[in-house]
């Protein structure tokens, strides 16, 4: 149960140190009590690896004020009683209880009140401490509250540790993530030059004194060549939106039928398609560049993917929806087994119909894309019947 | 019409002077492995023919860049007014074709294989 004056001490305290973290939170926990308290010194200290003899402190308060930490031994100290696990209280008379520890001499120290700090798991990590140059009064509600904040740095102590360790990781990681990228690239383009060659040398042979199976294989080995270009130029442009996307914009003012607009002025005239669009005319932001590839690689699907004997139906449905923007393409296309294919669907190179010069990537940039953004997509297919892609996408209005 | 080719590849450069040499326009070919001698070449001919410069840009020692900031540092570069200066390479990386775009003297950004077409187009423009 807190008494009266307790509650008083608890409360400013905690208004002082409600929303600090890290360095400052344990800053504002030793100026406070010092200030609570009315006592000469206030530090919290943490125990040293690898040998566990020695303490640092990592605030130290002294006559009101902060001065620089300072380490020292625990041998002959309270402050040893402390780490191994006591609350202790000496009221006065500390310097003779303690005569080999020199720096309660130098503080001119009567009075000490240490309590241990641990880990939320039960490690123990340090100590928190008031010394005075005067006696101290014995006080249940004063180790009360040293007993609360000793717990409170604990959780501290290891959640800045966590962040330590996650900050050191990450570095780690993105290091590592930029040498992977790196090395994709020079890989792409090292094989770019040499296939550019071989184009360029296939197309300059005379083949006007090959026979037909040397003209067959010099076909082959044309299309071979081309075809590994092709493999070539999309990797690096999924490189390109892997690299990209840790730095996209999302600010860019949006308006949906203009964008689809100028996606249906890029299409094939030769093929053609009834459309059936409901946009609501809203000004958005998001990244105009990501919303024109996606759809127009849809788009692009449904084209590729078309039945041959009917004509090409495309229905496109674009909602706000508590500041989502919900996307709709159906098609009627020759659809898909979604029961093969649903696992593969948006992983890169993989094609499911041989009809068409597909190179398996269109899905996987968009999922890409629709992800960098923080969407999601859906799809529904039906074989001879059609398929539907459904966007999400969060914008900001 | 006069072309210079600057590329550290020998069959780059093979392949490029096949496709030029079959083309009707173009009087003289001169080419380049080594860019440092392709550079001290440029400045120090008489550039009163049209010319245009093919320049590789994924090469040792000297790559296309620096080619083009050392040639921009010359004292003769301001008298190269009929030079112009089309990048030929392998790369297919939008950055480097958007680099090539700040340097204002850089006319075109042709992608490897050259072509007769390619070749047309550039010099047409």
């Amino acid at each position: 149960m807190l008494f009266m004056n307790e509650n008083v001490d608890l409360l400013s305290i905690a208004e002082a140190t409600s929303i600090k973290r890290g360095e400052d939170f344990f800053n504002a926990v030793t100026l406070s009590l010092v200030k609570t308290f009315n006592v000469k010194f206030a530090f919290i200290s943490k125990i040293l690896a690898p040998s566990y003899d020695r303490m640092q402190t990592m605030a130290l308060v002294a006559n009101g004020e902060f001065i620089e930490n300072i380490a020292y031994d625990l041998k002959d100290t309270p402050c040893s009683m402390v780490y191994n696990n006591e609350v202790c209280f000496y009221p006065q008379d500390i310097c003779e209880l303690f005569p080999e520890d020199y720096l309660l001499l130098e503080m001119g120290a009567e009075s000490y009140l240490g309590t241990p700090i641990f880990s939320p798991e039960g490690i123990p990590l340090g100590i928190l401490v008031l010394i005075d140059d005067k006696p101290m009064k014995s006080n249940e509600s004063l180790i009360h509250i040293m007993q609360i904040y000793s717990n409170r740095i604990g959780a501290e102590l290891e959640r800045t540790n966590y962040e330590k360790e996650l900050i050191l990781k990450n570095k780690a990681l993105n290091a590592q993530n930029d040498i992977l990228q790196q090395y994709a690239y020079v890989t792409s383009h090292n094989l770019r030059s040499p296939i550019a060659n071989l184009i360029g040398l296939l197309d300059r042979l005379d083949e006007s004194n090959l026979n037909d199976l040397n003209k067959t294989v010099l076909n082959y080995m044309k299309n071979s060549v081309l075809r590994l270009d092709e493999t070539v130029k999309d990797l690096s442009l999924l490189l390109d939106f892997k690299a990209e996307s840790s730095e996209l914009k999302i600010d860019e003012e949006i308006q949906l039928l203009a964008l689809v607009d100028r996606i249906k002025q890029n299409l094939d005239n030769s093929i053609e398609i009834d459309w059936v669009i409901n946009v609501e005319s809203v000004k958005f932001n998001s990244n105009k560049a990501y919303l024109q590839s996606i759809l127009s690689n849809l788009i692009d699907n449904s084209i590729k993917y078309k039945k041959t004997d009917e004509k090409l139906l495309l229905e496109l449905n674009c909602t706000l929806k508590n500041n989502h923007l919900q996307i709709d393409l159906a098609d009627n296309g020759i659809g898909m087994d979604m029961d093969k294919i649903r696992p593969k669907l948006f992983m890169p190179f993989q094609r499911f119909t041989t009809q068409n010069n597909g190179k398996g990537l269109g899905l996987h940039l968009v999922q890409t894309q629709i992800h960098s953004l923080g969407g999601t997509i859906e799809v529904e297919s039906k074989i001879d019947v059609g398929t539907r892609f459904r966007i999400t996408l969060p914008i900001i209005i | 019409m006069k072309i210079i080719l600057i590329d550290d590849d020998p069959i780059s450069l093979f392949l490029s002077e096949n496709i030029l040499k079959n083309l009707k326009n173009i009087d003289s070919l001169v080419s380049f492995e080594d860019p440092k001698t392709g550079l001290s070449y440029v400045c120090n001919e008489d550039m009163k023919v049209p010319t245009c410069l093919l320049l590789d840009i994924n090469m040792p020692i000297m790559d296309g860049w620096e080619f083009l900031k050392k040639l921009q540092e010359t004292e003769v570069f301001p008298e190269m007014k009929d030079l112009k200066i089309c990048m030929l390479t392998s790369s297919i990386d939008e950055r480097d074709k958007a680099k090539a775009l700040t340097f204002p003297f850089v006319s075109g950004f042709i992608v490897k294989p050259l072509t007769s077409q390619n070749i047309i187009e550039l010099l047409a423009s």
